[in-house]
């Protein structure tokens, strides 16, 4: 246990200490919540004001930035790197150092989440009211399931540059077909059953009931269903996947 | 003294190469061992399996008594390795990175003691990636002795460093062995296996092919002094061996060395041919042998081709 937080907080470090990690899962979002805000602030979409679409859809897309996209890069620096190497010939054990990973990426998630919260209230009067915890709930799923996605880009590419490619084609379909910018009568019909089908609409979607309507459980549990299965499919491929050495003997 | 090393027979194929073939060595305590040899000899494949982190095709690792192949986990406590290439995160301070690598270990060396052995005080709060490849290097060391091991790994501690950073390296190395600590290190620079090991496996092929201390290696081989010359109007090797006083030839294209045990002598007589035009020399030095001179001897090529 304290080898693992003495991890978190290394890890923690290099990340603060990262100015194009630090920008892509923190600034990034919140300028895109900036501009959207400005643009389309005072519009009403499906009934629903435009903002109340948007929050929920800039935060999965900063938890995808963080939880996908970074935890895939740098799983895949390190490995090319030799660090997993170095570190196998200390006791530190493999799960160990994988949690502190995890861990970090999803506390880096939160915060983002929490400060595009605060940004969406105070500056465009976003609805956030609901039940927090199952806010948390999906939230937490989705970022698990970002995390899953990561490590199997890190498992299926050879180096950093492949492992940003690679991120940045799963990153855009999630987002765009996820609806997070947009409502789902905006896209085509045919399209509809595979939007409905990503990890990032049911998030969304769910998100939004939540914060907007006040769902509750009964309301969202098609889409914790989807997300889980997601989870499940996404740990077991992970798993499948993951390489300790970019060249193995 | 016992023994802190112990490999038998160690094989290993990657398909058809076999990397290394049925290498055998033990190491005591308190011994710093070298393994010598030219780039693709099996040296790092060797070291890589006897710290545990390739597994063998055959053969027996012994680490202070600990089955190797068998529990590769269990000697961590007790080793310390150096690899080849270390690369260690950019944007940590060293302190910090040491501190870490410390807190993985049941007893582990302070921070501030370590960076006092590799001579990295001042450069505790300094980020890895503003370290020059010396200091990197000393810090891939630090590394390797926070959990003040007893047996420690070194693959090439100095390659590719300037001469300056070579030596403080050196110095760190010949301080362990005050300390009593079994090192087992690659090299392929004969002067750091002259300077460092007390005694030096010479390996070729994925093979041990000689194995003594180096002052023995070199006196087997009846090499005190060599004498290299490049010739320039095209004479063989029995040309050479036909000289008073040489004791053997190796040759490598145009350039020859000649060992004797006299050298000045020897000196003398080529002079002597050369003003008879019998001779016509691009080139001369004379300097005691090396351990060059013995691989050269034993294989027929030079350490770095």
């Amino acid at each position: 246990m304290e080898t693992l937080i003495g991890q978190i907080r290394f890890e923690t470090k290099l990340f603060l200490r990262e100015r194009q990690a630090l920008f892509f899962t923190l600034a990034f979002p919140v300028i895109m919540i900036f501009i959207f805000g400005a643009v389309f602030g005072g519009q009403t979409w499906s009934g629903i004001p435009a903002i109340d679409y948007l929050l929920p859809g800039i935060i999965g897309m900063a938890l995808m930035m963080v939880c996908m996209t970074n935890n895939a890069v740098s799983i895949t620096t390190d490995r090319e790197k030799g660090i997993f190497r170095r570190l196998s010939l200390t006791p530190l054990k493999r799960r160990t150092l994988l949690s502190g990973h995890v861990a970090v990426r999803y506390l880096i998630a939160l915060i983002g989440t929490v400060l595009l919260m605060i940004i969406g209230i105070s500056a465009f009067k976003a609805h956030v009211g609901g039940n927090y915890f199952l806010f948390w709930l999906v939230l937490t799923l989705g970022a698990l399931v970002f995390i899953t996605l990561g490590f199997i880009i890190a498992g299926l590419v050879k180096n950093t540059g492949s492992a940003q490619a690679l991120s940045m084609a799963v990153l855009f379909p999630l987002m765009f077909l996820g609806c997070c910018f947009w409502p789902l009568d905006v896209m085509p019909s045919f399209l509809r059953p595979l939007c409905e089908a990503l990890p990032t609409f049911r998030m969304n979607t769910a998100l939004r009931m939540i914060t907007v309507e006040g769902a509750g459980f009964n309301e969202i549990w098609q889409d914790l269903l989807i997300i889980l299965g997601w989870l499940a499919a996404g740990s077991i491929l992970s798993i499948k996947l993951f390489k300790w050495e970019s060249n193995t003997d | 003294m016992s023994i802190a090393i112990d490999v038998k027979n160690l094989t290993k194929r990657y398909g058809e190469l076999v990397a290394v073939n049925g290498v055998n060595f033990s190491i005591e305590e308190g011994e710093i061992f070298g393994l010598l040899g030219p780039n693709g000899a099996g040296k790092t494949t060797t070291l890589e399996m006897v710290e545990g982190l390739r597994k063998p095709d055959g053969g027996s690792i012994q680490v202070c008594g600990i089955d190797v192949t068998k529990k590769p986990g269990d000697i961590k406590e007790i080793i310390g390795v150096q690899l080849q290439s270390t690369s260690i995160y950019g944007r940590s301070k060293v302190g910090e990175i040491i501190g870490l690598f410390g807190s993985y270990y049941h007893k582990s060396l302070s921070t501030a003691e370590v960076l006092y052995q590799v001579s990295l005080d001042e450069k505790k709060d300094s980020f890895v990636q503003s370290l020059s490849g010396g200091q990197k290097q000393r810090l891939a060391l630090a590394l390797a002795l926070v959990n003040d091991p007893k047996v420690i790994f070194l693959d090439e501690p100095t390659t590719g460093l300037d001469p300056q950073a070579r030596r403080n390296i050196w110095e760190i190395i010949e301080g362990l062995s005050k300390k009593e600590k079994t090192v087992i290190m690659n090299t392929h620079y004969m002067e750091e296996a002259e300077r460092l090991c007390e005694r030096v496996g010479i390996m070729d092929h994925g093979q041990i092919i000689a194995m003594d201390s180096p002052i023995n290696l070199i006196s087997k081989q009846n090499m005190d002094s060599a004498v290299e010359l490049t010739c320039s109007n095209g004479l063989g090797k029995e040309f050479f061996e036909k000289l008073p006083r040489v004791d053997k030839v190796s040759q490598n294209g145009r350039t020859f060395i000649l060992h004797t045990k006299e050298a000045s002598s020897l000196l003398t007589e080529i002079v002597k041919l050369q003003e008879q035009n019998k001779l016509r020399l691009d080139n001369i030095t004379t300097r005691s042998a090396t351990l060059e001179d013995v691989f050269l001897e034993l294989t027929g090529r030079a350490l770095r081709e």
